[in-house]
């Protein structure tokens, strides 16, 4: 198990919120990303620091930094759909921020210590994602391996 | 004069500009001049050479492929654009016919296109929207 290889033409999202944003740099579909609050904008997600560790939208098409994307809302309440990542997913696998690229998904099993764990949702099918983001926002001792 | 050489990355709706989010029917990038095919109501690359793509709807903001949900600056509302192409000043721009989605100046037309202005440049970077779409008409070659 290692991180997803997406294949940007094939994300499709299904039953999500579509949200324009504005990201501060280079993003592809498929990435996570992680809204700055201090500006608002947009950058890609990685666990392995605090300040990175969220999970606020799942791009759905790629823009550099300065312009607007289309995201996959997660920071809504309730039902956030599933998206069809153009990966090879393992069903029934829980997928997380990954702790070693930025903007990439990593299954569960991948996690270390020392990383601020967020789960965006678990596989229902070889390519299906459904999203449901925890985010503890807290340090996760613990190795899933 | 040939095509505008853009860059994706450099490209960005401006003043007065109005964006609108629509469905890709191919692969797109930023700064393609792209148009509605009124079968499936996506978005296609134009093309002067052929009268079903001679037709200018929006300016792609960011990247996407088919089926995917994209960005474009809606050019029926005008505005401006950072084109992310050195532009001349004043100069008029159409759409192009050598490959599809690109935008060049208004002395490159050759016979038999079917002209659609797109605007004028502003600045070395910024193109002014109006777009000028006489229909399905083959004209002559301008200069």
């Amino acid at each position: 198990m290692s991180l997803l290889v997406i294949t940007a033409s094939q994300v499709f999202g299904s039953g999500v919120t579509e949200k324009i944003v504005t990201v501060g740099e280079t993003v592809t579909q498929g990435e996570v990303l992680y809204r700055q609050t201090s500006d608002g904008v947009y950058y890609k997600a990685r666990s392995d620091v605090a300040a990175t560790a969220a999970a606020d939208g799942i791009a759905l098409t790629a823009g550099s930094a300065g312009q607007r994307i289309v995201i996959a809302d997660l920071e809504l309440e309730g039902n956030l759909g599933s998206i069809d990542l153009g990966a090879t997913l393992a069903p029934g696998m829980v997928y997380v921020i990954s702790t070693v690229v930025s903007g990439g998904i990593m299954p569960i099993t991948d996690m270390g210590t020392s990383a601020w764990i967020v789960v965006l949702g678990i596989s229902d099918s070889s390519d299906n994602l459904i999203l449901d983001v925890i985010d503890p926002e807290a340090q996760t001792t613990v190795e899933y391996t | 004069m040939a095509a505008l050489v853009i860059t994706p990355g450099n490209v960005l709706l401006g003043t007065g500009g109005k964006q609108l989010t629509v469905i890709a029917g191919e692969t797109i990038t930023q700064g393609m001049a792209v148009y509605k095919q009124t079968s499936d109501n996506r978005y296609y690359k134009g093309n002067s050479t052929a009268a079903a793509t001679s037709a200018v709807d929006g300016i792609s903001l960011n990247a996407a492929s088919a089926g995917q949900p994209l960005e474009i600056m809606d050019v029926s509302k005008g505005g401006e654009i950072v084109i992310g192409a050195a532009v001349d000043l004043a100069k008029i721009y159409v759409l192009g016919s050598a490959v599809s989605g690109t935008i060049k100046p208004v002395d490159d037309v050759g016979t038999g296109e079917y002209v659609v202005v797109i605007g004028m440049a502003k600045t070395s970077t910024i193109l002014l929207v109006d777009i000028i779409d006489p229909g399905d008409v083959a004209g002559g070659e301008v200069f």
